[in-house]
């Protein structure tokens, strides 16, 4: 494999506003959900970034992965833009970075069985053939350490952990170089997480992904993560390895996300 | 395991059941709490933490029922009591916050109609509700009052459910996930008010949690349960640092921890039987390094200092920890 010089994701200076009416017959604002970010990711690095609801985390998630237009700035997946010159997502946008979503219970089709659902996104133009299809969801199926025997299932028959594997194997379906992953654990059972995060690690080893990974909790963000990057109120407010933003931390939201993480108990004045 | 023979709560061999389909959900729990206790109760969905936690008010959903074991508040049981005893128990002696305080919170009603309507349930007055919301933090409580709850952050929200839980001045507090839905700042300095609380008033406390670095921070008694069962309960301090069953183990070894950046986490294998697999084994053998054969049968509860669990093979768990 060449190796580009260019970073697997780029964004410069990206903004973006929401128009939202205040009220039913409100006057109309416009709300800056994110200000001025500025990322870059390494080919097969992660990037982690934390922050709390409403920092505008999950906006640039889905702005990666091409599902929403910045209202100004750039962004390129392996040196190609994610979205032209009036806000459209390029060919190339579509396909670069997938998302893999936080909730598998409600991310995938309860009517379409297993091989349908990996199926369906090789179905979209390019389409591949049918031996094609049947030969990359039987891979697909594999690498995410399950069965060929689950293809012919419905999702109802899976527990979220497995579901999670699927939501997984759907986004590598068209062999992305990015996957955007929006808290893709927090809502799998304690004894599953640490599962899914070790399959996401082996499948970067193996496929040479770049990731975007998001969450709120530090611990599993920390694992994952070469760097990370610290959203406040739709600003990056600090940026660096993982271990400069545990060891040093900057900024007092960052400070404060650690030492809770680093639960000791509360003291009690009567002891 | 614990001589505590003065518990004021006291649940025994608690079993609760889908009526309709046959289905056991808690399968034999027992716990105690103590005056001015806080236990914690932690486990995984579906493991009949939350069931356990809503048989002792009694707010178990249709379709769910209580059909083994007793309830013993202060003496009496109060597992089938009457509705009209659980409405003199609920908000005096017994109080309960949730999850989600936005669902548990009308949006029409301004949050004084609706801390009203708690207090004229347990006799308290608009003084009292006014020290309640100062005492939870609340800067200008006279605004709050005029106030509807999508004007209040969820952490905001969280502290007017405590508000108003308190104002009976309950003898337990029953806490299900209650920072669950927050963000993890907000998350710590509700727990803590909630830990302030219990400690000023002596208010035992129920909580029930996923999060095992909650637990750490607040309770001084866990409970953990896997399947409808307490495996493993003593001090926390010492489940924590020393588990005896080895879900705990696993479950402790298994988290990322910011005190090392490791490759791979010690993830544990395969996934939590639903309540139509269980057996009378051990339900987590499946999955457990140490099983052997002997784990088909039901296991003993082995006691320790201070601490039990659930396990044939506590002595491997034991040994292992001393070889590493």
């Amino acid at each position: 494999m060449t190796t580009p010089v260019e970073p697997a994701v780029s964004a410069v200076g990206v903004n973006k506003t929401f128009r939202i009416a205040e009220g039913f017959f409100g006057r109309k604002r416009d709300f800056h959900a994110v200000r001025d970010v500025s990322l870059s990711v390494p080919q097969g690095a992660t990037l982690g970034i934390i922050g709390e609801s409403g920092s505008g985390k999950t906006t640039v998630a889905r702005m990666l992965a091409g599902l929403h237009a910045p209202t100004s700035g750039h962004i390129s997946i392996n040196g190609a833009p994610v979205f032209d010159a009036k806000g459209r997502p390029t060919a190339a946008g579509r396909s670069a970075a997938q998302m893999v979503f936080q909730d598998p219970y409600s991310a995938l089709n309860p009517r379409m069985n297993v091989r349908a659902i990996l199926a369906e996104p090789l179905t979209v133009a390019p389409a591949a053939s049918r031996s094609e299809i049947d030969r990359r969801v039987n891979e697909l199926i594999d690498q995410v350490g399950m069965s060929s025997a689950a293809l012919d299932k419905y999702p109802h028959e899976f527990s979220g952990g497995q579901r999670q594997r699927l939501v997984i194997a759907r986004a590598l379906a068209r062999k992305p170089p990015v996957l955007i992953c929006d808290e893709p654990v927090s809502a799998l059972d304690v004894s599953i997480q640490s599962q899914i995060l070790n399959l996401l690690k082996d499948l970067q080893e193996e496929l040479g992904l770049t990731y975007v990974f998001i969450g709120h909790g530090l611990e599993s963000v920390y694992f994952m993560s070469d760097r990370i990057s610290v959203m406040y109120k739709g600003e990056v407010v600090e940026q660096g390895t993982a271990d400069d933003i545990l060891l040093r931390p900057a900024h007092d939201y960052t400070r404060q996300l650690i030492e809770s993480s680093r639960a000791q108990p509360f003291k009690s004045r009567r002891s | 395991m614990m001589n505590e023979s003065a518990s004021m709560l006291s649940i025994r061999d608690l079993s609760v059941k889908a009526s309709k389909r046959d289905l056991t959900l808690v399968d034999g729990v027992s716990l105690e709490i103590g005056a001015g206790e806080r236990v914690a109760l932690v486990g995984e969905s579906g493991s009949g933490k939350s069931l356990t936690c809503m048989s002792i008010i009694r707010l178990l959903a249709k379709g769910l029922e209580i059909s083994g074991g007793s309830i013993s508040w202060q003496g009496e049981d109060i597992s089938h009591a009457s509705s009209g005893r659980m409405r003199q128990l609920r908000g005096r002696e017994i109080s309960m916050i949730y999850q989600e305080p936005l669902t548990s919170l009308n949006p029409v009603l301004s949050i004084g109609r609706q801390l009203a309507e708690a207090a004229t349930h347990v006799h308290a007055t608009r003084a009292d509700v006014l020290t309640m919301l100062d005492r939870v933090g609340f800067e200008h409580p006279e605004r709050v009052l005029r106030q509807r709850p999508h004007e209040l952050s969820g952490g905001m929200r969280q502290r007017i459910m405590i508000a108003m839980a308190l104002l009976g001045k309950p003898r337990l507090l029953l806490a299900d996930e209650p920072t669950t839905a927050l963000d993890v700042t907000v998350q710590d300095q509700v727990l803590k008010l909630i830990y302030d609380i219990t400690v000023e008033t002596g208010t035992a406390l129920l909580l029930v949690s996923h999060d095992l670095g909650v637990v750490r921070r607040i309770a001084d008694k866990v409970a953990v349960m896997y399947t409808g069962r307490i495996v493993e309960s003593g001090r926390t301090e010492n489940v924590l640092s020393d588990p005896r069953h080895p879900y705990t183990d696993a479950l402790l070894r298994s988290a990322p921890s910011l005190e090392s950046k490791s490759d791979r986490l010690v993830a544990i294998p395969g996934r939590v039987p639903t309540p139509s697999e269980w057996t009378d084994g051990c339900r987590f053998a499946q999955r457990c390094e140490y099983a052997t054969d002997l784990c088909l049968t039901k296991p003993p509860v082995v006691e320790f200092d201070d601490q039990a669990a659930e396990c044939w093979h506590t002595d491997r768990l034991v040994a292992m920890e001393g070889a590493s």
